[in-house]
């Protein structure tokens, strides 16, 4: 133990202005970010190899581990993939078949293109510890063509957004973010609705809530909720979640919709930037293609 | 030599804290080792070099993962401030102080943040969510005292890592 220490009056005047230093500063950067400083690209750059490396490592030993554990399921799922994989040789020719009817009646119908992304594949190398804040690093940044704002998925859905890029790595602010908001809508009924904030925040779940919604929306649980392709973030028809729980929000004006995410947030390994993408165009004039269609089937 | 040192081990200890951490722990329930580091640190160091120290690791912190600049680094140099100031009031070669100092240190880092949260950011932190995680992660950081702060004092003892003036 040593003597007391003694707060001088220069002291307490140096301390408060550190405090409103950053104080101010947090307050100026909160929001979302156009560009990075140099220094910080700087700390990023070196430091991402270092990330990759950890996490590469750390995620093979995992893996490794995992497999010991679970030797068992995992003998069990090869099992139950044979025999998926032996009803699918199955229906292949029949879904070929499909494809190839598909193909004929878009013609027929004289659609302009289908939906399309051009995806560059990306790995998770680091993950925000912090709770309050669901941000990702991936191992792409803008010397591989990564630019801000563009959308992040995996094969179940949409993931999130690319929040900030440095030269070779990003970070993706995730859908469960709640500072992330996506326009959506009901996939049976069309309805339109906000898709963007974690239900309690915090509280392990990850959910996402469905907030806007017209007291007549047409929704119903297990509904599939997909963005609208509603301003320019992202493109329609991505999945975001499927609805867990319906209800009236504070106001009893209008509706909301509690949705389980589509993508595992907890296991994120691999994903996908949509660097890219085209959107399906409405077929040209409606009321002159139908008969089209009723003609070539009549003929 | 100090502060070249506590740079690459803060930047070492967040490259686990982003990159392992995450496939250990739940990520609500996470320890902050960067924290015990700046702790234990400013208890050897003292008030001054010890929130400097905060400022820099927070600021480190800040560039690899923080929402925003100064968020962590706000939160990191003021919990090195008190650790310095209250360090005079314990016994640095004894573990018992340094821990209470952390138990106590980590919920108020934690309530820092949580105000900031609330302040600056369109986050609905609840009371709840700051709290209900908050006794495992403070243990968490308790354990991880019992390796960072022998460490730190050991150095210190050596008297080669430390500037002269710090007698222990």
């Amino acid at each position: 133990m040593g003597n007391k220490p003694r707060l001088t009056k220069g002291k307490a005047i140096a301390i408060i202005l550190v405090i409103l230093m950053l104080v101010t500063l947090t307050a100026l950067t909160a929001r979302e970010r156009l560009r990075l400083t140099f220094l910080e690209k700087a700390v990023i750059t070196v430091i991402a190899p270092m990330q990759n490396l950890v996490s590469r490592t750390a995620g093979r030993v995992t893996s490794v581990v995992d497999t010991f554990r679970h030797y068992r399921e995992l003998e069990e799922e090869n099992r139950s993939l044979k025999e998926e994989l032996s009803r699918l040789e199955i229906l292949h020719p029949q879904l070929k078949e499909l494809r190839q009817e598909n193909y004929r009646l878009r013609e027929l119908l004289q659609f302009k293109a289908k939906t399309d992304y051009q995806l560059l594949p990306a790995e998770v190398i680091a993950r925000n510890p912090n709770q309050w804040f669901e941000i990702l690093t991936v191992d792409k940044g803008s010397t591989h063509g990564v630019k801000q704002g563009m959308p992040v998925v995996t094969s179940p859905g949409l993931v999130g957004s690319i929040y900030t890029v440095a030269p070779y790595s990003s970070q993706v602010m995730l859908l469960t973010d709640p500072r992330r908001g996506v326009s959506a809508l009901v996939q049976r009924s069309r309805d339109p609705g906000i898709v963007g904030t974690v239900e309690g925040l915090g509280g392990n779940e990850g959910h996402l809530i469905m907030r806007n919604l017209p007291p007549e929306a047409n929704i119903q649980l297990g509904d599939t909720i997909i963005s609208s392709g509603l301003g320019p973030l992202f493109p329609k028809g991505l999945v975001l979640g499927y609805v867990l729980e319906v209800g009236d929000d504070e106001y009893g004006l209008l509706r909301y919709a509690l949705l389980e995410p589509a993508a595992n947030f907890n296991r994120l390994e691999e994903l996908f930037i949509v660097i890219e993408w085209f959107e399906e165009e409405e077929e040209e004039g409606e009321e002159e293609e139908e008969p089209t269609l009723e003609e070539e089937g009549e003929g | 030599m100090v502060v070249v040192l506590f740079f690459l081990f803060c930047a070492g200890i967040l490259v686990l804290q982003g990159s392992l951490f995450p496939l250990l722990w739940p990520p609500f329930y996470q320890p902050d080792p960067l924290l015990v580091l700046v702790i234990s640190l400013s208890i050897i160091l003292g008030e001054r070099r010890g929130s400097l120290l905060g400022l820099g690791a927070g600021l480190l912190q800040d560039i690899l993962f923080g929402p925003a600049l100064g968020l962590f680094a706000l939160s990191k140099a003021a919990v090195a401030y008190l650790a310095g100031f209250s360090s005079r009031e314990i016994y640095k070669d004894q573990i018992v102080g340094p821990l209470i100092l952390t138990f106590i240190l980590t919920v108020i880092h934690e309530f820092i943040l949580f105000f900031l949260i609330n302040m600056f950011f369109y986050v609905s932190a609840t009371w709840e969510a700051f709290s209900s995680p908050l006794l495992l992660k403070t243990l968490g950081n308790v354990a991880f005292l019992f390796i960072i702060y022998p460490l730190v004092y050991n150095a210190g003892r050596k008297g080669t890592v430390f500037p002269r003036d710090i007698r222990l």
